[in-house]
């Protein structure tokens, strides 16, 4: 598993269904199709550096950034493995791209 | 609903990890409709006793285990250890004994690393198969979850090493392993993953090995996940973002049918058909079942246990030699009893000894008489504390001195009929000894009888706030400023009070201004009362039966002795025997004081005491029997009365001197008084102003009813003690006094209940008329919770007579004890200024006369002075000591050199402070400390040379730097050197620099106050020696701040207002003046009213720059 450097680029766009789970995306200009069962995760975030109170009973979405690890093939075949931050909107964050 | 059992639950009490209660987590599990709950700590069984409770009280069946690290060679990994239930015990003692096999000091162990993160407790993975089975199969079950060292080979795609691995555990353990599948969701592939935990299915699935799901709580909802990363930072003692934290807010109690979806998706991932996570969820709940303690079978649940009979050399009936034992006691206690007296002794000590008997506690009494004879053998001081001194049998048996029938206690008080595990019975011994009473403990009862009793920190507001700081990287400076102004609150109330405590204005202007104090604010306040870190300190000891270490695990203490994972609350519900022994300094203070008397003034230490001659209580070898002094000494309540009472048990505070300024005790039931009226309770209620109002003939002596008068006149007919309130309660009610002891309980709780009850029962007793009922009731509701065991107060009395009684007599002796020992709230350096008051002479650090400990020296004929000691010298080693203490005397600082080989740092302090002046003196000059200190400068820059010619060329040397013109230091240098290599001046005080400023600003010295008149405004200074908030009759915080100023200790009182005004300077500041008025506390009491208060130094500076100013334009002007 290695991350493309030359391909690296931020941003994807997901379209995904009612339940949020990616159905397909275009990244990097190309576009994928989301094959196999995406895999939802959690990873943290540093809250201390970007919230400024964290009061006891309120604060259970400040340390966790919900994921979704997808395995989707292009057209020409190219299977690659996605690590995207699940966003409301069409524009996910990718943090991670594996082949 | 859906069922499901989580089996992997850590608590607050897995130290720096677990963020919630037991207590809550069972009433989680309890809402949600579960039939059962688990607890499994790490290391052990901390929470596990509250757990059971909690159960038990909500109806749920407990299971324990615990998490244990196995380490092999260098490898480290977790496993899960549950105990399995209903074996009679045998699942529950496995697990124990294996806790304590982690615990135990091996062969080869690791230096241990900073920070709870690194865990001291580890076993081998031979051990588990050792503790866990018996000859019926395995006693408690090994879940091996993601972090097992098979789970890490699963991990690492390993499947040869894993399936290995995995049948070794089943083999040394059969029936007793299952592989724990835990899904947090964390990014695949890694630990805790959904793929980790299909893999490791599939790994069940292919070896037969049952898998169970859990999800390795450690809180109980998400929102606890930011309080887990705090106690991360400060298990690892690091900053949050500077270590590896949890992946993520996955690990809280989630509900069953989240757990159900969990296993059909991880059998899902495997590739597996949906009958396999059934199967899990089954295996799950089956080993839940089997892992269900019965309290009564499996831990004989309160049932009371006790060493054997022949470990005390008791053949035959307890009852009886419990009987015999106290027989033998009344001759001693009462000798010369006869007639009607003999009789009602004797009636009591029936009562007692049939209550006793029937609650089959006989063994009990027997032990504690057997470990307190002990005790006193070894010569060391033992005094029984609290309700027990109300019991006749204690007396007798030697266990406490105060006589119960001189203070008309109640046994009823100690021991009612409500009780159904063992009572309580604790004992102050002299602290520097107490470890050699413990090891006593341990060697005639046996080690696997005996363990020491634990105590837990909890966080409070101001280490709360310190963790926040070190977990958001804050820098120290503002982490101090900030901890240093929280005085006493709740953590959890930080935000609350932020505006409203005036000593936290400027820490409420951080909160707006820098958004991570905000921050602070809020992780401060989660952390409130959680178990800090399970620092174990030891305050007594367990005694069990020989089956004790199968019921507690135990863990290394520090101290040489093991010491129980169980706290003192948890010691009730296991029936165990609690010894409180606590180590007091008071009463290793009065011992030693004891003996200095002796030793400094042999046969005539009665004459020097002002005793005559032939005083019974004083040897002729000079040595008093201290529990023998009788309590009606006038000289030392007129002592007492002064209020100089530094120094004196229990009443040297402030606030005591305040109240002891107003009650002006004369007799001993007035000490008994005045300690059980400083509460909160008490002075609310306002008691004390009818107490002293009436003792002082301002008031008539009233009694609630005639009936009382015979056993109120101890109070002058105020009701103040819960012995007072049972009696009345079994007058009126016609009921005995131990159904009056239960009332006395019940009223806290449930008043109106009690009511009901009283005014029932009273009106078929038909003793009093309706109007008279009323007027009690008043008076027995008002009573609420203020009222005082006055048993209790009678033991803690006798300390505080006896430290009067030495002052009194034998000041120079008890003061010296003082320094020794250090015993009470004040700082040495302020208990020096009283021998300085009272006039004693303070005998410098001397190289040749100092020991190495404080003694008492004759001056003169007629006077005796305390030479201070060697070992406070700071830096100075054990080594160092020994060696300066066997080679005294020195004829000379090279020899001292020589012989003692004292460090360099260490000669230049002694030399400093004119410890080495003696040493010196013999020139013909009188050597000067300038020279003698740059004597030894020189001496000790010298490289080392052969013996021989050493003395002969630096004594040559040395004559010349002794004679010549070295200046000595300033009166300013010289203080600023004894405060920094003694932490006392000898010699000055500490605002000796600052008296031109003070002397200008007209500042009243300490012992002139009383001579001012009341309420005239007046200015005084000092260094805070004692700050203190006690419960006064408004219920509004008042601070006390007590001053010294080198001629004494001014007090001063905080209102509203003044704390409004003094703001940041009333916790913090250390050298202060304040500005207030004078307030007569009673006839030789003075309190200073402040208005407000100033940094000195502050103060300091801005008049030294005025006058310089001032002066320079007279200069150019």
């Amino acid at each position: 598993m290695s991350a493309d450097p030359a391909a690296q680029e931020e941003m994807a766009t997901v379209w995904a269904d009612e339940a949020g789970i990616p159905l397909r995306l275009v990244w990097s200009g190309r576009r994928f199709t989301v094959t196999g069962r995406p895999i939802q995760w959690f990873d943290r975030r540093p809250w201390w550096t970007t919230t400024g109170r964290a009061p006891a009973g309120q604060s259970a979405d400040v340390l966790e950034q919900p994921m979704w690890q997808v395995r989707a093939q292009a057209p020409d075949g190219q299977i690659l493995i996605f690590d995207l931050i699940a966003s409301s909107g069409m524009q996910w964050p990718v943090t991670g791209i594996y082949d | 609903m859906a069922s499901f059992t989580h089996l992997h639950v850590t608590s607050a009490f897995s130290a720096h990890h677990g963020t919630t209660r037991p207590e809550a987590l069972v009433d989680a599990a309890h809402a949600a409709g579960q039939h059962s709950a688990a607890i499994t700590d790490r290391d052990g069984l901390y929470g596990a006793v509250r757990h059971i409770r909690a159960c038990l009280a909500a109806g749920l069946k407990p299971i324990v285990g615990a998490g244990l690290q196995v380490r092999e060679g260098s490898e480290q990994s977790e496993i899960t250890v549950l105990a399995h239930g209903s074996t009679g015990g045998a699942g529950w003692a496995g697990l124990t004994r294996l806790i304590s096999s982690a615990h135990a000091p091996k062969r080869g162990a690791r230096r241990k690393a900073h920070g709870s993160v690194h865990r001291p407790a580890w076993i081998s993975r031979s051990r588990p198969a050792v503790f866990l089975q018996d000859e019926q199969g395995p006693t408690a079950t090994v879940m091996l979850g993601p972090e097992s060292d098979v789970g890490q080979a699963v991990l690492a795609e390993d499947p040869g090493r894993a399936v290995g691995l995995l049948e070794d555990w089943r083999q040394r353990l059969p029936g007793g392993v299952v592989l724990e599948l835990v899904v947090h969701h964390t990014r695949p592939g890694s630990p805790f993953s959904l793929q980790h935990a299909a893999a490791m299915l599939t790994l069940a699935e292919h070896s037969g090995t049952p898998a169970v799901l859990t999800n390795a709580v450690r809180y109980l909802e998400p929102d606890d996940a930011v309080t887990a990363d705090v106690l991360d930072s400060a298990a690892h003692l690091l900053p949050l973002g500077s270590f590896p934290a949890q992946p993520n807010a996955q690990a809280w109690l989630k509900p069953a049918e989240e757990m159900h979806r969990i296993a059909y998706r991880v059998a899902d991932q495997a590739d597996l058909p949906a009958a396999s996570a059934a199967a899990m969820l089954e295996h799950t709940e089956q080993l839940a079942e089997r892992c269900q303690l019965d309290p009564e079978a499996d831990l004989q649940w309160r049932r009371p246990k006790v060493p054997e009979l022949e470990v005390l050399g008791i053949t035959g009936d307890p009852a009886a030699a419990l009987r015999e034992q106290c027989q033998a006691g009344l001759s001693l206690r009462y000798p010369g009893a006869s007639g009607d007296r003999l009789s009602e002794i004797w009636d009591r000590l029936q009562q007692e000894l049939q209550i006793i008997d029937h609650f089959g506690y006989n063994t009990y009494f027997l032990t504690v008489a057997d470990v307190v004879e002990m005790i006193r053998s070894s010569g060391v001081r033992v005094q029984a504390r609290g309700s027990g001194a109300g019991s006749l049998v204690n007396h007798l048996l030697g266990i406490s001195t105060v006589d119960p029938l001189e203070h008309d206690l109640l046994f009823e008080r100690f021991l009612g009929r409500a009780r159904t595990t063992l009572p309580d019975i604790d004992v102050d011994i002299e602290s520097a000894r107490r470890h050699e009473i413990y090891q006593a403990i341990f060697e005639r009862y046996g080690h696997h009888r005996v363990t020491l009793l634990s105590m837990q920190n909890r966080y409070r507001a101001r280490g709360a706030a310190r963790d926040a700081g070190l977990a958001l990287g804050l820098r120290e400076e503002r982490i101090d400023q900030i901890a240093e102004s929280l005085w006493r609150f709740d953590a959890a109330e930080f935000r609350k009070v932020l505006h409203s405590k005036p000593e936290l204005r400027e820490v409420a202007e951080l909160v707006d201004t820098e958004p991570q104090v905000d921050l602070l604010v809020d992780l401060t306040e989660r952390l409130d009362r959680l178990p800090r870190h399970i620092s174990m300190h030891s305050c007594g000891v367990i005694l069990g039966d020989s089956e004790l270490l199968s019921l507690t695990p135990t863990q290394p203490s520090g101290m040489g002795l093991p010491m129980s994972q169980f706290d003192k609350d948890d010691i009730d519900d296991l029936g165990l025997l609690k010894l409180d022994v606590l180590g007091v300094r008071m009463q290793s203070a009065l011992a030693y004081a004891v003996r200095e008397v002796a030793r400094v003034n042999g046969p005539h230490a009665a004459q020097e005491g002002g005793l005559p001659e032939d005083t019974p209580y004083v040897s002729p070898e000079g040595r008093i029997d201290l529990d023998a002094v009788p309590t009606d000494d006038e000289a030392t309540y007129a002592a007492i009365r002064t209020t100089h009472t530094l120094g004196m048990f229990q009443i040297e505070s402030p606030g005591q001197r305040e109240l002891i300024g107003k009650l002006q005790p004369t007799e001993y039931s007035d000490l008994i008084a005045d300690i059980s009226l400083f509460r909160p309770g008490p002075m609310k209620a306002n008691m004390v102003g009818p107490f002293t109002e009436r003792k002082h003939g301002f008031q008539r002596v009233d009694y609630l009813h005639p009936r009382f008068a015979p056993f109120l006149q101890d109070s002058y007919g105020v009701v103040v003690y819960h012995e007072h309130v049972l009696r009345i309660l079994s007058d009126c009610m016609d009921v005995d006094l131990a159904y009056a002891d239960e009332l006395r309980r019940r009223l806290q709780r449930d008043p109106e209940e009690v009511e009901a009850e009283f005014r029932r029962r009273t009106a078929a007793a038909g003793r009093f008329t309706a109007e008279e009922t009323e007027t009690i009731w008043e008076a027995m509701k008002g009573f609420g919770s203020f009222g005082f065991c006055k048993a209790h107060g009678a033991a803690f009395a006798l300390p505080t007579y006896q430290s009067a009684w030495l002052k009194t007599h034998y000041p120079v002796e008890f003061l010296c004890a003082l320094f020794e020992h250090d015993p009470g709230m004040y700082p040495r350096r302020l208990l020096m200024a009283e021998a300085r008051r009272i006039g004693i002479p303070l005998l410098p650090v001397d190289a040749n006369a100092s020991g190495r400990e404080y003694r008492v020296e004759r001056v003169s004929a007629e006077e005796k002075g305390i030479r201070l000691a060697l070992r406070d010298v700071r830096g100075i080693t054990e080594a160092e000591l020994d060696r300066i203490v066997a080679g005294q005397p020195y004829s000379s600082i090279s020899e001292l050199r020589r012989r003692a080989e004292p460090s360099r740092p260490l000669l230049m302090r002694l030399a400093s402070i004119g410890a080495l002046d003696s040493l010196a003196a013999g020139q013909e000059q009188r050597a000067s400390r300038g020279g003698l200190i740059a004597y030894v400068r020189q001496l000790t820059a010298r490289p080392r040379r052969p013996q021989a010619t050493d003395d002969q060329q630096q004594s040559l040397f040395g004559e010349d730097l002794l004679i010549s013109q070295t200046p000595d230091p300033s009166p300013e240098e010289q203080l600023e050197a004894e405060l920094e290599v003694l932490s006392s001046e000898v010699d000055g005080h500490i605002l000796d620099p600052y008296r031109p400023m003070l002397e200008e600003l007209g500042v009243v010295a300490a012992e002139d106050l009383l001579s001012l008149r009341n309420s005239s405004e007046v200015l005084v200074a000092g260094a805070r020696v004692a700050t203190q908030t006690p419960p006064m009759r408004s219920g509004d915080r008042t601070v006390f701040i007590s001053l010294d100023d080198g001629t004494g200790c001014v007090d001063t009182i905080f209102f509203d207002d003044a704390q409004q005004q003094a703001g940041p300077l009333l916790f913090g500041t250390r050298l202060m003046i304040i500005r207030g008025r004078t307030r007569r506390t009673g006839a030789r009491g003075m309190t200073i009213q402040a208005d407000e208060a100033w940094d000195l130094r502050q103060m300091w500076n801005e008049w030294r720059r005025a006058r310089h100013s001032t002066s320079s334009s007279l200069e150019r002007g």
